[in-house]
């Protein structure tokens, strides 16, 4: 077990106040020129002898539209020029200290992985592969795990369990390596942190949080240490996780893109934000003190049912902003991995509890206290939800526009009037310019990252060659361009949702052999299909040219069914691996800990799983029937107190029904209940196996012959 | 506890109760094998050895008499085992011998039937690196606590989310409110769609 002992490295002092300040005034003058400039041409091409009712509201969604377009612009811009130069003063990794680090020199860290029914397998894993990186360099004795458990799956829970078990026998990480289990999952995530804070906080100087999916080398975390320990007003430090394990073409092209199109707007974002950086929720580092003291989080007015915050990060940051501490983004770090979503659904769930979250956001913004930059991340938090339905919005009343004018038979749309007059181009060609410079803004920054890559022969090479490279840069633009509209459709659900205090649920996928699940892609995508069609009749029926204008959005969206059927088929990701395309640095040279954690998660999925009817309940038949697994899960079950004569009837009916109609008679509350129970925990295992099989349900029966034949030995995440 | 091979002598069966015995049988080989005595030959040895015992007290204790075979295996079995246990784990600092469960966790975090796999309630066969490997018993899910206080800071949202806040919470308070909202919007929509068609 660690404890705090070591000293503070004399420090280097970073004071990047006035500059962040200079550079932020630079960035922002060019994000409103760029939006005024296009506001002023936009406003040149709808008036035509006055505004109409129509065009006054194109002409106000427009500004939002246009300013995000410009923000990720000028964002890329800079960035690219940062990394051009390949150095930034203001990097706050120019703070770290000459040579690699000791244990001495590190205090004690905790890292935190919050889990709310995962994978377990991929949990533990990544578990193991830091923690023998950790091992290896010698730095083990600095750092403790802590598996933080939000679970409602009954399953899950025992499963965890195990793993942990298991993992701390073959690992000898007992003392390093914790379990803590919420009964009750107070505030989701940060109440789960919150909760570790409270219990522990005081014996670690810093808490590394990550996410279940989130892996980081050693190294990244002694110097994220490092850093902190050499910038002691730093409160936040975030690194940029990178995209692993991808298989699927929509995984792989984010993967992509996050390689290769990420560094610049992380560069460029660094630039404008320096240490008013932000908290994405994980793989970043917190110094624990002002975090305990500064960062709990305030309930919101309004429902009690939405009255916590779900995207608590942002919050945090400025929180911590607010208390005088810097958050700073170490983009340059590397070592820091996650996973992304394999299929456009998955895209569309993580994307619609995000919205939730950001929108929540909006209570904050006029709250007192915050810095103006951190009101300002939070509304672009919100304005990045809702440009889709503002986006929406603005092609169905330019479409109501163009109707109404080719209805009324207008010409002036093509008369030399304000500026076209002066450029002598009539205002369709000057519409025309507009929307290609927004293409070209759009597309620009993509170009730029991809010429980085390009220029660089290591760079090149990593992204398996230079022709490659090109060629799946503009496959990722193409298949970008498609799926956007279906996004747009998917996160205006969402936004409308939210804004009805609505929830959305698609539930989980099924896939087949091959990774698709036709019914959840039909239910997902079939109105999509539907509106590009009416769209795309409505638009030919205006006019012929405003098909082929509507075109780049009707297309996506009435393909969206095969698209999103390709994009989560893992065998076209297979195949386009093979032919070296979405090609990123850690497949090329694949870290070492990717390489273990793949491998051990390959012998995991290869053990045989137990038969369908007993994997539904596999976890209860486990604490239920295993004498040790049942002793363990009661172990780490700390319920002392006398039990009322209700409770104790209440959960005596329970054990019976569970004994004697099995597992599928109770409801997951029930079954939770009993499971939190110690006391009846050992009773149901000593009286399962006292009683007579015929008193017994015919499911225990089944799974006591089971369990023992067929699985050998309990199941668990690690099978070595 | 004596185990050996030798002592084994089997009881006089009662073909009438067969079924009941074998019913004990199956039971304690199930209960064996998740205890995860995987030899064969080691649970076949062990299971003769507990329907013995059994048959002793069916035939010494008359409460025992009347209760199911199968029950009365299962009891016996574990009561072997805490007795076995007994020999190896000391007793808790309160004086109290362990119950059967802890000691069962004690030999799940020693992995003791994996690594000698015929030390099983044998005390003849136990290495002395089993019977150390049996004290490390505690299982510790998290470290010694040191409890901080994390309460939020009072926050001034600010006049409008206030405001709004509250509005929200009659809104909530009155669903007849959303839905004549709800209303209000497909009438504006329809208004809007009239104005448009002129």
């Amino acid at each position: 077990m660690t404890t705090d002992t070591s000293n503070q490295i004399p420090v280097q002092v970073v004071n990047p106040a006035r500059h962040s300040s200079r550079r932020q005034v630079l960035f922002f003058s060019c994000v409103v020129f760029l939006t005024s400039v296009a506001t002023w041409l936009m406003a040149d091409i709808l008036w035509r002898g006055g505004l109409t009712g129509l065009e006054t509201a194109m002409l106000i969604l427009f500004v939002p539209l246009f300013g995000m377009v410009a923000l990720g612009f000028a964002q890329a811009v800079v960035g690219f020029f940062v990394l051009l130069r390949r150095r930034d003063k203001y990097e706050i990794t120019a703070t770290l200290p000459d040579g690699e680090p000791f244990a001495e020199q590190l205090p004690a860290t905790a890292l935190l992985i919050p889990i709310y029914n995962e994978d377990v397998s991929r949990v533990y894993e990544g578990l193991r592969s830091m923690y023998l990186a950790l091992t290896n360099a010698g730095l083990i004795s600095r750092f403790d795990f802590f598996i933080l458990s939000d679970s409602t799956d009954p399953n899950k829970w025992i499963e965890e369990e195990v793993g942990w078990i298991d993992l701390c026998k073959q690992l000898k990480g007992f003392g390093h390596i914790f379990y803590r289990k919420r009964h009750i999952p107070i505030n989701r995530k940060s109440g789960n942190i919150s909760d570790f804070c409270r219990r522990w906080g005081k014996r670690y100087r810093y808490m590394v949080v990550l996410d279940a999916d989130s892996l980081m080398e050693a190294k990244t975390l002694a110097r994220m240490v490092q850093i902190m320990e050499a910038n002691p007003q730093t409160g936040i430090l975030q690194t940029a996780p990178q995209p692993i394990q991808a298989q699927t073409p929509l995984a792989r092209m984010l993967q992509f893109a996050g390689y290769c199109y990420g560094p610049i707007f992380q560069a460029g974002l660094n630039y404008w934000q320096s240490n008013n950086g932000n908290f994405w929720g994980h793989n970043a580092i917190i110094r624990t003190a002002p975090f305990i003291e500064h960062c709990a989080l305030p309930a919101l007015p309004g429902s009690s049912k939405h009255s916590r915050f779900m995207s608590h990060d942002y919050v945090e940051a400025a929180l911590m902003r607010r208390a005088n501490y810097e958050v700073w983004l170490a983009y340059t770090l590397g070592g820091s991995f996650e996973n992304l979503p394999p299929t456009m659904i998955d895209c569309a769930k993580r994307d619609r509890r995000w919205c939730r979250g950001n929108f929540q956001h909006s209570w904050l913004l006029m709250a007192q206290g915050l810095l103006p930059i951190n009101r300002l991340h939070l509304s672009l938090g919100i304005l990045s939800y809702l440009c889709s339905p503002l986006w929406l919005a603005f092609m169905i009343l330019g479409m109501l526009q163009f109707r109404h004018d080719v209805v009324a038979q207008k010409t002036s749309f093509d008369a030399d009037i304000g500026l076209s007059s002066y450029l002598d181009i009539g205002g369709g060609r000057l519409a025309l310019y507009l929307f290609l410079a927004t293409l070209a803004m759009l597309t620009l920054p993509k170009v730029l990252a991809t010429l980085l890559v390009l220029c660089d022969r290591e760079k090149r090479r990593a992204f398996g060659g230079g022709t490659k490279a090109v060629v799946s840069f503009v496959t990722e633009h193409l298949f970008s361009a498609l799926m956007a509209p279906v996004l747009m459709l998917f996160t205006s659900l969402s936004v409308t949702f939210v804004l009805l205090g609505r929830e959305i649920t698609w539930g989980s996928q099924r896939r087949d052999a091959e990774g698709i699940d036709w019914p959840a892609i039909l239910r997902a995508h079939t109105w999509h299909t539907a509106l590009g069609l009416i769209a795309a009749e409505i638009a030919y029926r205006i006019h012929p040219a405003f098909f082929w204008w509507t075109l780049p959005v009707t297309l996506g969206l009435f393909l969206s069914i095969p698209l999103s059927a390709l994009l989560g088929y893992e065998p076209f990701g297979r195949f386009l691996n093979r032919l070296g395309l979405f090609r990123t640095p850690p497949e090329t040279e694949p870290p070492l800990m990717v390489t273990h954690m793949e491998k051990n998660l390959e012998v995991c999925r290869s053990q045989l799983p137990p038969p369908e009817w007993l994997r539904k309940y596999y976890g209860v038949a486990q604490v239920t029937l295993d004498p040790y697994i049942n002793a363990a899960h009661v172990s780490l079950l700390h319920v002392k107190r006398k039990l009322s004569y209700p409770s104790t009837a209440y959960f005596q009916k329970l054990s019976e029904r569970l004994l004697t109609q099995g597992p599928a008679a109770l409801n997951r509350r029930e079954l939770l209940a009993l499971l939190r129970n110690a006391d009846s925990m050992s009773a149901i295992h000593d009286r399962l196996w006292k009683m007579p099989d015929r008193q017994l349900s015919d499911w225990w029966k089944m799974a006591m012959r089971h369990y023992n034949a067929l699985t050998g030995r309990p199941r668990t995440p690690l099978y070595r | 506890m004596d185990l050996s091979l030798e002592s084994i002598s089997l009881p006089p069966w009662d073909p009438a109760r067969a079924e009941e015995w074998n019913d004990a049988y199956e039971k304690v080989e199930n209960y064996l094998r998740a205890c995860r005595v995987s030899s064969h030959l080691q649970r076949a040895r062990l299971n003769a050895l507990i329907l013995q015992r059994v048959y002793d007290r069916t035939q010494s204790d008359a409460s025992a008499a009347g209760l199911p075979v199968s029950e009365l295996a299962i009891v016996e079995v574990r009561a072997r085992i805490a007795e076995w246990l007994g020999h190896y784990l000391p007793p808790r600092a309160d004086g109290h011998p362990l119950n059967l469960g802890e000691g069962m966790l004690a030999i799940y975090l020693c992995d003791g039937p994996t690594r000698w796999p015929y030390a099983f309630l044998d005390s003849y066969r136990m290495p002395a690196e089993y019977a150390e490997a049996l004290s490390a018993r505690v299982v510790r899910a998290g470290p010694d606590l040191a409890v901080s206080s994390m309460v939020p800071r009072d926050m001034d949202l600010g006049l409008m989310p206030e405001l709004v806040g509250s509005a929200m919470e009659s809104f909530e308070a009155l669903p007849i409110l959303k839905t004549l909202l709800a209303w209000l919007l497909f009438l504006g929509l329809l208004g809007f769609l009239f104005w448009y068609t002129r």
